[in-house]
């Protein structure tokens, strides 16, 4: 279940994101078209110019039984090559780079959006919202009836990660106050900060051992990336990045029980591909950064260790914030690859960065992993 | 921020979801307050939920067995903030490795005190022994078990 994507050298080009708003006054296509539009002006490149579009988006959220009948046109994809993945964006950044690297297409796009169709006051009625969607996306005869959703998920890991002892409640405190605050004075906060591990403690039992302030920061957008050949990238402005390697896994349903007791094992899947395309043997001391995607405090260090960062210095651990600071749903993948781009144009334009992107519809039953090598040039 | 002008939309769609004969089976067995499981002839485990096929052997399953109402709950979680159309919360729902099965299946738990959220975790530790309470009306279907509690 670990689908190798051999890229050549992919150029990324151009990358954009809306504003991260906890609920946006805007159709779908016209959140796609922004981005889209916006990742495009950066490398000076048209509609025309685009040799295939992958947008990652769901129906079900979506509120639209094929909304990218919708969503294709704000794509680019009108009257040309577009598909559409019911998955996290980064599965469609893999997908749109394979094309590239095989040489199908010299310009490709990936575009991520998330901005579900439901109107509430506040975290906990739009989290209530997606866990009801969250319910209906697992197994209807056995899983549904019995309330399953993305956060009993989480939470039933977490449960049995501290059961073995080697974390705490503090640790997991400290951690989600650490990134909360770090996002606050980023680019894209979900959540205002400085938080500290006391408020976290203090918040809101959501599904034990799990508070409200180690849950994502549910936020809604578009975030859009345009992908080119190296001859291509050659003759373009825009950003000065390649991406090296790229890999995939798929994880396993509830019943067989990994997504408990070994939660990194499909990112690590994922890694391990990415790793070989891009040629990375010691990734503790190549890597200057990695934008992870935990959901929770209590997949932070499998996570890591699945990706083999564990000894990164912890500011080096999503600058961002990640997920504790924003999260936009299926967008989320190319929002890290910007977050990390972004922290490699400012502090190391010719280091490397590791992308980690995870759906979160079911948690880490039947997760999808990325995992995404990129490198400034 | 002022409320952005939305519209109401209501999907009202009834599915008449396909069982098949292995979950078939299964959901006949528990009208009769059996819990059915079957095994990989190849691999040996033992599935609950039965399983048509082992994914890794990628062989028909065969051997049908039915198992003892009771397992290990291995983990489990309180919902203090639950989703829409769903349980009222709190509620606990479980991972139960039943006696003789290699497969968790899932389920809602009870015998829980949740006047305090932070000693719920201990009330059923790791392991506890669990059992299947069933429903008085049983139609077929994984709520055939109402819930699983306390064993011990
Ligand atoms: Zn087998």
């Amino acid at each position: 279940m670990t689908n190798r994507v051999r890229p050549g050298p992919v150029h990324v080009v151009g990358l954009s994101c809306t504003p991260l708003l906890a609920e946006q006054d805007a159709v779908l296509d016209e959140l796609v078209f922004d981005a889209v539009s916006a990742a495009l002006s950066e490398c000076a490149l048209r509609k025309s110019d685009v040799g295939l579009s992958v947008l990652a988006s769901m129906d079900v959220p979506d509120g639209r039984s094929i909304s990218s009948g919708l969503t294709t046109a704000a794509a680019a994809g009108y009257l040309s090559d577009s598909y559409r993945l019911e998955a996290d964006s980064g599965s469609a950044v893999a997908a749109a780079a394979q094309a590239v690297a095989a040489g199908d297409v010299e310009i490709a796009i990936a575009v991520g959006v998330h901005n579900p169709e439901h109107h509430a006051e506040d975290d906990a009625g739009r989290r209530r919202f997606l866990e009801q969607l969250s319910n209906l996306a697992f197994e209807p005869a056995f899983d549904r009836p019995v309330g399953m959703t993305a956060q009993t998920v989480y939470g039933m890991q977490a449960a049995h990660a501290l059961h073995s002892g080697e974390v705490s409640l503090d640790d997991w405190a400290e951690l989600s106050a650490a990134a909360i605050t770090r996002g606050a004075t980023g680019r894209r906060p979900g959540r205002s900060g400085p938080v500290t591990a006391a408020d976290v403690l203090a918040s809101a039992p959501v599904v034990s051992p799990l508070l409200d302030l180690m849950l994502p920061a549910p936020v809604t957008g578009a975030a859009a990336v345009v992908l080119a050949s190296p001859a291509r990238a050659a003759r373009l402005l825009g950003r000065s990045a390649v991406l090296t390697g790229i890999g995939q896994a798929t994880g396993d349903h509830t019943w067989t029980g990994d997504w408990l007791t070994r939660p990194g094992a499909t990112t690590a899947r994922a890694a391990a591909d990415a790793y070989q395309n891009a040629e990375l043997v010691d990734p503790g001391a190549e890597v200057a950064v990695v934008e992870l995607s935990a959901p929770t405090p209590a997949l932070h260090g499998p996570y890591l260790a699945a990706l083999q960062l564990q000894g990164l210095a912890p500011e080096r651990v999503s600058p961002s914030g990640g997920l504790a600071s924003a999260h936009a749903g299926l967008a989320n993948g190319i929002i890290r690859l910007l977050e990390a781009v972004e922290w490699l144009e400012q502090h190391q334009p010719r280091g490397r960065a590791v992308v980690h992107s995870v759906d979160t519809i079911t948690g880490t039953v039947s997760e999808e992993s990325t995992v995404v090598v990129v490198e400034g040039i | 921020m002022s409320s952005p002008l939305t519209q109401t939309v209501h999907w009202d769609l009834t599915y008449d979801v396909h069982l098949g004969s292995t979950w078939g089976r299964f959901m006949q067995g528990l009208r009769e307050q059996k819990i059915l499981a079957n095994s990989c002839p190849e691999c040996s485990r033992t599935f609950v939920p039965p399983q048509a096929y082992c994914e890794s052997c990628f062989v028909r399953t065969e051997q049908w067995t039915e198992l003892p109402a009771e397992g290990d709950l291995e983990v489990f979680t309180v919902v203090w903030q639950g989703f829409t159309g769903g349980p009222k919360p709190p509620y606990a729902v479980g991972g139960i490795r039943l006696a003789g099965a290699d497969t968790l299946l899932m389920h809602v738990v009870t015998g829980l005190d949740f006047s305090d959220p932070s000693t719920v975790r201990d009330q059923l530790p790791h392991g506890s022994r669990v059992r299947a309470v069933w429903a008085e009306d049983r139609t077929g279907q994984i709520l055939d078990i109402s819930h699983f509690e306390p064993a011990g």
